[in-house]
């Protein structure tokens, strides 16, 4: 294998004059691993770049989809909001008044039941479950019971 | 080497001293930046690329006592736009799209467009659904989407003043979202991230994520039906006897929660609510923050007192004579006659002054005053309203205290209480002699569970069979023929009624009053109790302007609770 003659400055004084170091020209192995060194680095960079930019847009669309998320959850909320006017007593009074033609009721009527006439309604009646709530709300939960001996007032 | 002369030496030197010195400075300032301000310093570099952006947590709704929502806070979506993202040949192609989606004039848009320079400016606020979604699939540059909180009542403006208000932060102003607000408000997230250019989060810069915790849900005690029948029958009550204003209050004797409070002058809530300057007076719950002198309501405590002592009893005699001269001052009664010998029964009644003050005098002051603090009268109550009055009187221990006081206060003149002192107060006597601790919040319902505020009691402040005894004759006040007009078929009801001069400059002669009638039903075993006061009724009597609003409420209040009648 013939050698390379490399050019090297000409120096002037003493340090010209010295013997310059000759540089032995590189083996093929050597050249072969520092290209294959670096293909691989080349290669590794490449593939981090290319991990990095699908994460990136991974992160992008995950952000966009957040993003989607909560404009559908504003709007479920919005939705709730209206099912909860069409339940207002003002809606309610309204539709009931103007579409359904609807007049305000009259004295309602207490039947009182006489429990012994009752064939198939049971002698002991089991109390209700014990209240969780207000007394207000309790007598609307036992509604149909206020009308049984005991419960009358 | 290079050798210089003597001459050159010198300056050599002045130029070596000036380098080194150059080279310190720089060494200084170094330090400064690297060592001794690094933290200040990394710290403002950290923020030019960091954003710590809080995430505000969605305000708690306030349900009524069934679960109804009255208020809630809903996210809209604003849309924002920024000039320096939108090349100019494409801002008037971005304005018309825009203007096509929004229905706006594309000249209005272009001139937003234009405006916004490097900064972020407001296009539209609140933009319903669909729109949003064309203006999200459009993918305008230059323009965002930004999520707004607004508070909103679905059941329209009802209670406004107990509900009230909140700000442009979404805090708490007034009413129950200004002293639940640290409940209702949630606790605040955060999000520590890199920013772009324009402030935008970098997708892949995220460094700290904490979510924000909504607020809780209140279950107050009101209930929306009683709550609107309150106010349309209050409003009615006003418009016939041409009052100024007046209150309705509903409470549950036995648990002290308020189903209903209504009041007028009154302001309307809505998601665009501004606040008048000057009508301060219109935005706070004046049936907790203003006091009035209850007049004849509070011989209910008088006798009370009189009979808890065994002072005197239903049936004690007394002779009236139309006139009472107390430290040479003339009590008169309400129409100035006199009754002759008249039991504790009838001065109740006929809500004679002068009976009242005598029962006053034998109880005696120390007594009757021990009972009127026990009554609540004098202190707040501890509802959870901002600026509650506590109300006054005069006491034995004040020093301008005379024995004047002691008589008038017996009918319910010259101490001031609010409306809900008392109807707590006139409570008691339906919750056998306990009174409780007036209610609004039933329950808070948060991520981390639901509590259940029980209810409270305060004081017995008589007993039992005084508490029954005060029915009765609180029933027999309602029975009598005057108020027939008033009566409901099938029910029974204990009430008084109560008509207290408005003093003006010159004393209790301005002819004005509050009337006002405070009753407790359906007898024997009351489950609600009820005060009605009108401000200056044209009618003048608490019997006549009151009573009837009383009445219809009560009607109400049986209809909807399906409370069967007791009697034909």
């Amino acid at each position: 294998m013939a050698g390379i003659a490399l050019p090297y400055p000409r120096l002037r004084g003493r340090v010209a004059t010295r013997s310059m170091p000759r540089f032995a020209p590189p083996s093929e192995r050597l050249v072969l691993s520092i290209g294959g060194a670096l293909i691989f680095i080349t290669a590794v960079l490449n593939f981090y770049v290319f991990q990095l930019s699908v994460v990136a847009t991974s992160a992008y669309q995950v952000q966009d989809l957040q993003r989607e998320q909560d404009i559908w959850a504003a709007r479920n909320a919005q939705l709730q909001l209206e099912l909860a006017k069409a339940r207002s007593l003002r809606w309610v009074e309204y539709k009931s008044v103007t579409h359904l033609g609807m007049v305000g009721g009259e004295e309602p009527i207490y039947l009182k039941v006489d429990l012994a006439d009752g064939p198939d309604w049971p002698r002991s009646v089991p109390a209700p479950p014990a209240p969780s709530r207000s007394v207000a709300t309790d007598a609307r939960l036992r509604g149909p019971f206020i009308w049984f001996p005991g419960n009358d007032e | 080497m290079i050798r210089a002369s003597n001459g050159e030496e010198w300056r050599l030197v002045v130029l070596g001293l000036a380098m080194a010195a150059g080279a310190s400075l720089i060494a200084q300032h170094l330090f400064w930046y690297q060592v001794a301000d690094q933290t200040q310093l990394t710290e403002m570099a950290t923020e030019t690329r960091q954003q710590r952006r809080p995430i505000i947590p969605e305000r708690g709704a306030l349900l009524d006592t069934n679960g109804r929502p009255m208020a809630v806070t809903v996210t809209y979506h604003s849309v924002y736009v920024l000039g320096s993202q939108i090349r100019e040949t494409e801002k008037p192609v971005v304005a018309s799209r825009l203007a096509t989606i929004l229905g706006l004039a594309t000249d209005q848009v272009l001139n937003r467009i234009r405006e916004a320079g490097r900064e972020w400016k407001p296009l539209a606020e609140r933009v319903p659904f669909a729109l949003v979604s064309q203006i999200e699939a459009a993918r305008l540059p230059g323009v965002d989407l930004r999520p707004a909180q607004v508070r909103e009542y679905p059941e329209g403006s009802i209670a406004p003043q107990i509900l009230g208000f909140v700000g442009r932060d979404a805090r708490g102003l007034s009413g129950i979202e200004l002293t639940m607000d640290e409940e209702l408000a949630g606790k605040p997230g955060l999000l520590v991230s890199e920013r772009d250019t324009e402030g935008g989060e970098i997708a892949l810069g995220r460094k700290q994520l904490v979510p924000a915790t909504r607020g809780s849900d209140l279950v107050l005690t009101i209930d929306r039906q009683l709550q609107r029948s309150a106010e349309r029958i209050l409003a009615d009550a006003i418009r016939q006897n041409k009052g100024e204003g007046g209150v309705i209050l509903i409470m549950e004797p036995a648990t002290g929660a308020l189903l209903a409070m209504a009041s007028q002058p009154t302001f309307s809530l809505s998601p665009d609510l501004r606040i008048e300057s000057g009508r301060d007076y219109l935005y706070k719950p004046l049936p907790v923050t203003d006091t009035y002198e209850p007049g004849s309501v509070l011989k209910l405590m008088t006798v009370a007192a009189g009979i808890d002592t065994q002072t005197v009893g239903p049936e004690t005699r007394y002779f009236d004579s139309g006139t009472a001269l107390v430290d040479g001052i003339p009590i008169r009664n309400w129409d100035g006659r006199g009754y002759g010998t008249v039991s504790v029964q009838q001065i109740l009644q006929y809500s004679l002054n002068t009976g009242a003050q005598w029962i006053a005098a034998q109880v005696g002051s120390d007594r009757l005053y021990q009972y009127l603090e026990a009554f609540g009268f004098g202190r707040p109550t501890g509802i959870l309203l901002n600026g509650e009055a506590s109300g006054s009187y005069r006491t034995p221990r004040d020093p301008d205290w005379t024995r004047l006081d002691l008589a008038t206060n017996a009918y319910g003149q010259s101490i001031a209480a609010t409306p809900l002192q008392v109807l707590s107060a006139v409570a008691a006597f339906g919750n056998g002699g306990v009174r409780m601790r007036p209610q609004l919040v039933r329950e808070i319902r948060s991520a981390t569970g639901n509590r259940t505020v029980p209810p409270e009691p305060v004081q017995s402040v008589v007993s039992e069979d005084t508490a029954a005894t005060m029915l009765d004759l609180m029933t027999s006040v309602w029975n009598q023929p005057a108020l027939r007009t008033n009566w409901i078929a099938g029910y029974s009801i204990a009430g008084k009624s109560g008509t207290a001069d408005i003093a003006g400059p010159g004393g209790y002669n301005s002819g004005k009053t509050y009337a006002s009638f405070v009753g407790l039903g359906p007898m024997p075993s009351p489950r609600f109790a009820v005060l009605v006061r009108v401000d200056q009724p044209e009618t003048t009597w608490g019997g006549l302007a009151a009573a009837p609003a009383l009445s219809a409420m009560f009607h109400d209040i049986f209809t909807y609770e399906r409370v069967p009648p007791s009697r034909n």
